[in-house]
């Protein structure tokens, strides 16, 4: 599959769990975390902007709530349910339209968080979806649901 | 016997002022010693970094540290849940308590 050029992410759409949601862009917090979207009543996907834009060669990342605390749930609150096969959207800046679609979908805990499998390089246009799932701490999660992706075609 | 003690005595006195080392304030000063205080970084440390990697095209070029914190549980509705539970709870203990005490008074009543 061609990879393409280097375009942020603007919208993303995953019919299988009902999500079309606006995409922000995300850094690395002070302590080297990567940054999430903020606990808000309209909350929204954030793409990692170290990683690769979806659609170029290497592992896009691109995250969200499960929960956003007293607002409820989160844009990826059903991410734990898709499967292999499933077909998640990116709508870029540019105009493209690369789509992926699911190869696996992974909950690990966060205290053995598979830094290589998510972060570490590929040699084709990958796509990462991140967000919180398991047994409840406190007021957070003790795992990450991460669903893994592959590009299969694109559209403008 | 006595002008041997005050002998002794006056002997130990000079050989203590000989020996002893005035302290002139006027005197040649000490030597001021370079000391070279070691260079020590003012800045804080830093908080452990994301693993940066050579820029590669297309791929992560800043990894990182640890898992992603993208949930804060929706704790209202558990209160709530909570709450409700506590407060039947203790309206059973009150009218279990109320009605031993009931229970109590008559039997004492027609026992009287």
């Amino acid at each position: 599959m061609q990879a393409l050029e280097r375009s942020v992410p603007v919208r993303l759409q995953i019919p299988a769990i009902g999500v079309d949601t606006p995409v922000m862009q995300l850094g690395l917090a002070a302590d080297g975390t990567v940054e999430v979207p903020p606990i808000t009543a309209h909350d929204r996907a954030g793409w990692y902007r170290n990683s690769p834009t979806p659609g170029q060669t290497g592992p896009s990342v691109i995250l969200a709530h499960v929960t956003v605390g007293r607002y409820g749930d989160g844009v990826f609150r059903d991410l734990a349910r898709l499967r292999q096969g499933d077909r998640i959207t990116a709508r870029l800046e540019d105009g493209a339209v690369p789509e992926f679609t699911v190869t696996a979908v992974r909950t690990v805990a966060k205290s053995d968080f598979p830094t290589d499998a998510v972060y570490g390089d590929v040699d084709r246009p990958e796509l990462r979806l991140i967000t919180c799932g398991g047994p409840r701490k406190g007021s957070g999660y003790l795992d990450n649901v991460i669903v893994f992706a592959a590009l299969t075609s694109t559209s403008s | 016997m006595r002008r041997t003690t005050l002998s002794a005595l006056a002997l130990a006195c000079t050989a203590v002022l000989a020996s002893a080392v005035p302290a002139l304030a006027d005197g040649a000063s000490p030597t001021p010693t370079t000391t070279t205080a070691p260079r020590t970084s003012t800045a804080a440390p830093a908080p452990t970094p994301a693993t940066a990697r050579p820029a590669k095209p297309g791929q992560v070029v800043a990894v990182p540290r640890g898992a992603a914190d993208t949930g804060v549980a929706p704790v209202a509705s558990h209160s709530g849940t909570d709450g409700g539970l506590i407060g039947g709870s203790a309206a059973l203990v009150l009218a279990i308590g109320g009605g031993a005490v009931l229970v109590v008074r008559r039997r004492r009543a027609a026992g009287a």
